[in-house]
């Protein structure tokens, strides 16, 4: 006897995840109509103010580049407490990480200055990731080992590494062309030792990420489309210089992710951890190194989030370079059901957000401060409506009525075989 | 630097200064520390703190009165509380991301409130100077004036009496009456706290209005008790120091208050640091509270510290 | 002595179970009651529902002659009803007195009077051989005097009727014997006493009347003078008619599991293991019989790699098994079906087909160098369903969906398709309607026929006897007896079970060959 499936399986399995995103969206919503009624306190009209901030996010060529910006970042920390957080192990300190991510990867670009992008670009990156995970590392040994909570020890190293990332952007960093007495001290700090404030040195061209104004302004795509006044006319915006690999990368690392989560013993372990540490045990899984696995992942991907800013936007790191970012991720991910896809949607949701922001108090008069309020109000109701798991709930009635009626399908041939 | 180190430390002014920047620390940690012991992850004490500035700044500037700015933190902070109570123990809600998403809410809520109160305009929200009515200092006849100790101790905005008062009274709370016995059960073992007969529920949401009370109260000392002014992030993180400071504390009163001393310290140290040219990075001492902590963390504080239902919602079982 | 309680034709039932049916009950004053039955008999609902912790589905409650009605446990307490539970309700870190006085008022609201508490309990204590220092920290103090502040506290509150739920559980044989006197002393005052227990020697110790329950229903109520264990043992465990399962009689072959003298802790740190000896071996099902909390749990555990063998050895087909990790048990070819389906059999919120490969997913064919393989999942997935007619709408569903018993066909179908050689199978068809347990007993044969060793689990005697080819009974953490199934008596299992008998283990007939 098969068991029957009377619908193709991908339209039940969007009629599943329907009920997943609906929560989210639902969340969302509820909170732009209460931060209306803030706005409308506040004297100013909120389908104005909303039309402005959808305008100041996606309104022209210079908004979308706005918004990727601030969107890249957070698919990867979002990515990153996804990861963790599905896995158990909830990684508050994205932030800091995200912060020595930076920190290492601008310290690659101004040491190694005369290296060709080809091999600078993925160093800097692999240093972000090294640095993001090296911190991660310490929490995620103490889980392992001693069961520590996670939260207390990434929030503290959290807090930690923001004030060594304060502290370096103040140190001289060896620079070309300064004549000083370098120390050892001097290699650790990241200043740029030609002037006086806390900032790093930018970039060489070659550490770079390469923008949609580069490859439009390529050789090769002059020679396709030079002849044409109105290409050339396009190529010339700046915002296309703002558009970078950076979002590329992003959604590549969320492809990749997408993959490591679903598609191997690496991500199955770490669920399977996530959902009952206990009976991963019993499943012969090895928690302990599930847990430092998915630490270390975690971290780097916090990390690549700092190391990708400053290589595709900052080109240097500053005072609160990419601050909120990292706590940011953890709303990000959780509207985004701690899926790949969903962290994108949800990256795409709150950079969307800080982008228009700026356009809405123009017009509006609204205060940038509302968006931390929408944010807030979007988290609070989509973790209200999670916890009270409504979707479970009718889930679960209706497969008790699709598993009776298919026995009852089965009972029902069964007897029409035997009465033939 | 060591001539340097001495100058700091030994000048009267300085213990001044530690003495008010423990101040908000100690409100909030101790209204923080109840709740905490009732079971509940206070990190959003940030977000209540961050309420009470404002509402210390509104609340002086509507009534002409700074005792007006005080109530009305409470007030806010206690709101804050309330939010946070709805969330963890009705809803059930997971209590960290509760608390990120209110720090998070409140920094842009607070701007907003005072931008509809002082006016709003492009500017305003961010920094603004307004002239409101703030505490003056209290001398403690007879006590105040003894050299060294008297300026030290005796003299003295109100807020840091009370503050330095609530350490005695919150243990007192806590280990002698029915309240704290009830409190420290309903952290411990809230199964058997209810068996029992005792409301969890209801003594969860007190000590979250509580802890918010005390943090709005910490927060308007902040914004009308010393600098009679407000701006933007005006707690940048002494809410998270707060919370740092319990862990540090063991969940005790002693240890928090030592705790809350410590990092009011190294406060003042790394603001006076600051200005003077001592080779030990200032950044140091701002990471101090939580190196100092996390090494404490490592070594002494073990599982048995936290209250044994910290962080889970409580639900009674079925019938 | 007067009546004290009465429960008139009590009936529980929860969703799809008859916990309660028709039970009358009838406790005097100063009298020491037991309430004796084997799990699942309906005791501890039984006495919850004199507590207020469950509401009674039919029948009525009696209290000194009146009928009440009991809502929560406040209403039983301020009744004068007591109840100490298997899980103790004592908060660690406070103190005796700060735990007995909780939700007390106080002489002096607000504040804790502490010094008077004190003071009572250090009388009653006295009075009662409940000697215990008030001023101490529960978790510094060792359970049986745990049990005692527990005792205390329903003094406090002036309980006349004590309902303790197997009390004895967690005590040493020396704080029985102290337990005991207590009892004694608190009935001498004019207390009643409710003594929940599998334990026969027990209640033949200090009881003064016995209630049996079996499957719900009540049994029998004797006066202990008018009976014996092995009468009692008999109405506890029922009859000796059974069905038994079709099994074709088969030489049971080598060795597979091999378990020396093995002493192991509970989750407590109290004994639970205290010497097994145990062999299966190939063809073959041996039943391990026992009340729940004699030791079955952790052997399990332990075999399976998860619990720490304290001394003692286990081996599987030869190669030493003990202590190692539950992944290297699994690659030994260790089939294990824990007790707890929720908790530590299935990952509840992954699919059924994730659940299906969560033993050997790490392995070809379902992952290629850490990648898994879709297609090859699928098949097994499907094959896998519609072999153990596990009743679902697709093998994505999660597996907390589905019900009980498809659930456990889950769980049967990751253990069993993988051909193990051993299979340890712990309360495998717990909480599971006829159909499906007929399902699980037809698998297990099957596997048992096609060569594999079985241990069985099971707090349900009628599956151990039509299942197994040799019984063996544990109590207290030790074989009292192995029998073969085909000559076993039921009264002889049973009073293994209850503790008052041991039987030599009978002799492996392939052994005897050897021997000869």
């Amino acid at each position: 006897m098969k068991t029957r499936n009377s619908t193709p399986s991908w339209i039940t399995g969007l009629l599943d995840s329907s009920l997943n995103i609906l929560i989210p969206v639902l969340a969302i919503l509820a909170a732009f109509i209460v931060s209306g009624v803030l706005i409308l306190a506040w004297g100013s009209n909120p389908i104005e103010a909303y039309a402005a901030l959808f305008s100041g996010a996606f309104g022209s060529l210079n908004a979308i580049a706005t918004t990727l910006t601030r969107l890249t970042p957070l698919i990867f920390t979002g990515l990153a407490v996804a990861y963790g957080y599905g896995s158990g192990f909830f990684n508050v300190g994205a932030e800091g990480q995200l912060f020595m991510g930076g920190l290492a990867a601008t310290w690659v670009a101004v040491t190694f200055t005369d290296l060709p992008g080809i091999l600078l670009i993925p160093l800097c990156m692999l240093a972000a990731a090294a640095a993001g995970s090296l911190l991660a590392l310490i929490p995620g040994y103490l889980k392992a080992s001693r069961g520590f909570n996670e939260v207390l020890t990434t929030l503290l190293i959290n807090y930690i590494a923001i004030q060594y990332f304060e502290w370096a952007l103040r140190i001289d960093h060896p620079t070309k062309g300064v004549d000083q007495a370098w120390t050892l001290v001097n290699w650790l700090g990241i200043k740029d030792a030609s002037q006086p404030y806390p900032k790093s040195a930018e970039i060489p061209l070659a550490a770079e990420l390469p923008s949609l104004g580069n490859l439009l302004n390529s050789k090769f795509m002059l020679g396709l489309f030079g002849h044409s006044q109105s290409y050339l006319d396009f190529i010339s915006t700046p915002a296309l210089n703002r558009i970078t690999l950076g979002i590329v990368l992003a959604i590549v690392a969320i492809v990749i992710m997408y993959v490591i989560t679903f598609k191997t013993t690496t991500g199955f372990r770490a669920r399977a951890v996530g959902v009952n540490e206990n009976a991963a045990r019993y499943m012969g899984i090895d928690v302990k190194r599930t847990i430092i696995t998915t630490a270390l992942i975690s971290g780097s991907l916090a990390g690549l989030a700092g190391g990708i800013e400053v290589l595709g936007s900052s080109h240097r790191v500053i005072e609160r370079f990419l601050v909120d970012a990292g706590f940011t991720g953890i709303p990000v991910a959780l509207i985004g059901q701690l899926h790949p896809f969903g962290v994108g949607l949800g990256a795409l949701f709150f950079g969307a957000l800080r982008a228009g922001a700026n356009k809405m108090q123009i017009i509006s008069a609204v205060p940038i401060a509302v968006v931390n309020v929408i944010q807030a109000m979007a988290i609070l109701f989509a973790i209200a409506g999670a916890t009270f798991d409504i979707s479970t709930r009718i889930k679960k009635n209706q497969m008790a009525k699709k598993s009776r009626d298919l026995h009852e399908e089965i009972q029902a041939k069964s007897n029409e075989v035997t009465h033939a | 630097m060591l001539n340097d180190l001495l100058s700091i430390f030994g000048s009267v002014d300085f213990y001044v200064a530690v003495i008010r920047m423990t101040t908000p620390l100690l409100l909030a940690a101790m209204g923080g520390l109840v709740a905490e012991r009732a079971g509940l992850v206070t990190f959003g004490m940030e977000g209540m703190m961050l309420m009470g500035t404002v509402g210390g700044v509104i609340g002086s500037h509507l009534t002409g009165s700074v005792w007006g700015g005080l109530l009305l933190a409470i007030i806010f902070g206690m709101f804050i509380g309330l939010a946070y109570a709805i969330m963890a123990v009705t809803v059930g809600a997971h209590q960290i991301v509760t608390c990120v998403a209110l720090n998070m809410g409140t920094l842009g809520l607070t701007s907003v409130l005072f931008g509809l109160v002082f006016g709003g305009g492009k500017d305003a929200v961010v920094q603004d100077v307004v002239k409101v009515a703030s505490l003056s200092t209290w001398k403690v006849p007879l006590l105040g004036d003894i050299p060294v100790i008297g300026p030290i101790f005796f003299n003295h905005y109100p807020l840091v009496y009370l503050a330095f008062l609530l350490v005695p009274a919150i243990w007192f709370l806590l280990y002698r009456t029915t309240w704290g016995l009830k409190i420290r059960a309903v952290g411990e073992h809230p199964h058997a706290a209810d068996t029992v007969g005792i409301n969890v529920v209801r003594t969860r949401y007190l000590t979250l209005l509580l802890a918010g009370a005390l943090a709005g109260l910490a927060g308007a000392f902040l914004s009308i008790g010393v600098l009679n002014t407000w701006q933007e992030n005006m707690t940048s993180g002494r809410g998270f120091i707060a919370y740092t400071a319990i862990v540090f504390g063991k969940w005790q009163p002693l240890g928090v208050f030592l705790g809350a001393l410590l990092f009011g310290m190294a406060d003042a140290l790394q603001l006076r640091m600051q200005t003077m040219n001592i080779n030990v990075p200032y950044q140091a001492m701002v990471a101090f509270p939580y190196i100092v902590t996390l090494i404490a963390l490592v070594l002494f504080v073990g599982k048995a510290s936290w209250p044994a239902a910290s962080g889970l919602p409580f639900k009674r079982e079925g019938k | 002595m007067t009546e004290l309680l009465r429960l008139e034709k009590i009936q529980k039932t929860f969703p799809g179970v008859l916990a309660n049916d028709n039970v009358d009950l009838e406790v005097k004053s100063g009298e020491i009651h037991a309430l004796l039955g084997e799990n699942g008999a309906g005791k501890t609902t039984l006495m919850n529902c004199v507590y207020g912790v469950y509401q009674p589905s039919k029948g009525k409650i009696y209290w000194k002659g009146q009928e009440v009605e009991i809502h929560q446990a406040r209403d039983a307490i301020s009744l004068g009803i007591g109840m100490v539970h298997q899980h103790f309700m004592l908060v660690p870190p406070l103190t005796v007195a700060e735990n007995v006085v909780l939700g007390l008022k106080s002489t002096r609201e607000p504040l804790l009077d502490l010094k008077s508490v004190e003071q009572k309990i250090r009388e009653t204590g006295e009075r009662f051989h409940l000697k215990v220092d008030p001023k101490a920290q529960i978790w510094t103090l060792p359970v049986g005097v745990q049990q005692r502040v527990e005792i205390l506290k329903a003094l406090y509150r002036e309980a006349e009727l004590l309902i303790l739920d197997e009390p004895t559980a967690v005590l040493t044989p020396g704080e029985v014997e102290e337990l005991f006197t207590v009892l004694k002393e608190l009935t001498k005052a004019g207390l009643s006493i409710i003594f929940i227990t599998h334990k026969l020697e027990e209640v033949m110790a200090v009881c003064d009347r016995v209630t049996v329950l079996r499957d719900g229903r009540v049994v029998n109520t004797v006066d202990i003078g008018n009976t014996n264990q092995q009468e009692l043992a008999r109405m506890m465990v029922g009859r000796d008619v059974f069905l038994k399962m079709d099994k074709p009689e088969i030489e049971p072959g080598q060795v597979v599991l091999s378990v020396k003298d093995v002493h192991a802790l509970n989750d407590r740190d109290l004994p639970a293991l205290n010497g097994v000896n145990l062999e299966v071996c190939r063809n073959e099902i041996v039943g391990i019989a026992g009340v729940d909390g004699n030791g079955q749990t952790e052997l399990g555990d332990v075999i399976a790699g998860l619990r720490p063998c304290t001394n003692g050895s286990v081996s599987v087909n030869g190669k030493d098994a003990t202590n190692r990790t539950p992944r290297e048990i699994l690659d030994m070819n260790v089939a294990y079906i824990p007790p707890d389906r929720q908790h530590t059999g299935l990952l509840m919120d992954f699919q059924v087909m994730e659940n299906l490969i969560s033993k050997t997913f790490r392995k070809q064919p379902f992952s290629i160098r850490g990648f898994l393989q879709r297609k090859q999942i699928d098949e097994f997935a499907e094959k896998a369903i519609k072999d153990y007619d596990v009743k679902t709408p697709g093998p994505k569903v999660l597996v907390k969906l589905l019900s009980g018993g498809n659930q456990q066909k889950v769980i049967l179908a990751r253990e069993v398709s993988r051909d193990p050689d051993l299979l340890i199978a712990a309360q495998p068809t717990r909480g599971l309607d006829i159909g499906a347990t007929e399902y699980v007993h037809k698998q297990m044969v099957e596997a048992r026929n096609n060569g594999a060793a079985i241990l069985l689990i099971s707090t349900e005697l009628e599956e151990i006897l039509s299942l197994s080819d040799r019984i063996a009974v544990m109590y207290e953490g030790e074989i009292m007896g192995i029998v073969s199934a085909k000559d076993a008596q039921i009264h002889e299992i049973g009073e293994m079970m209850a503790g008052v008998r041991r039987m030599p283990a009978q002799p492996n007939e392939r052994k005897e060959v050897e021997e000869a």
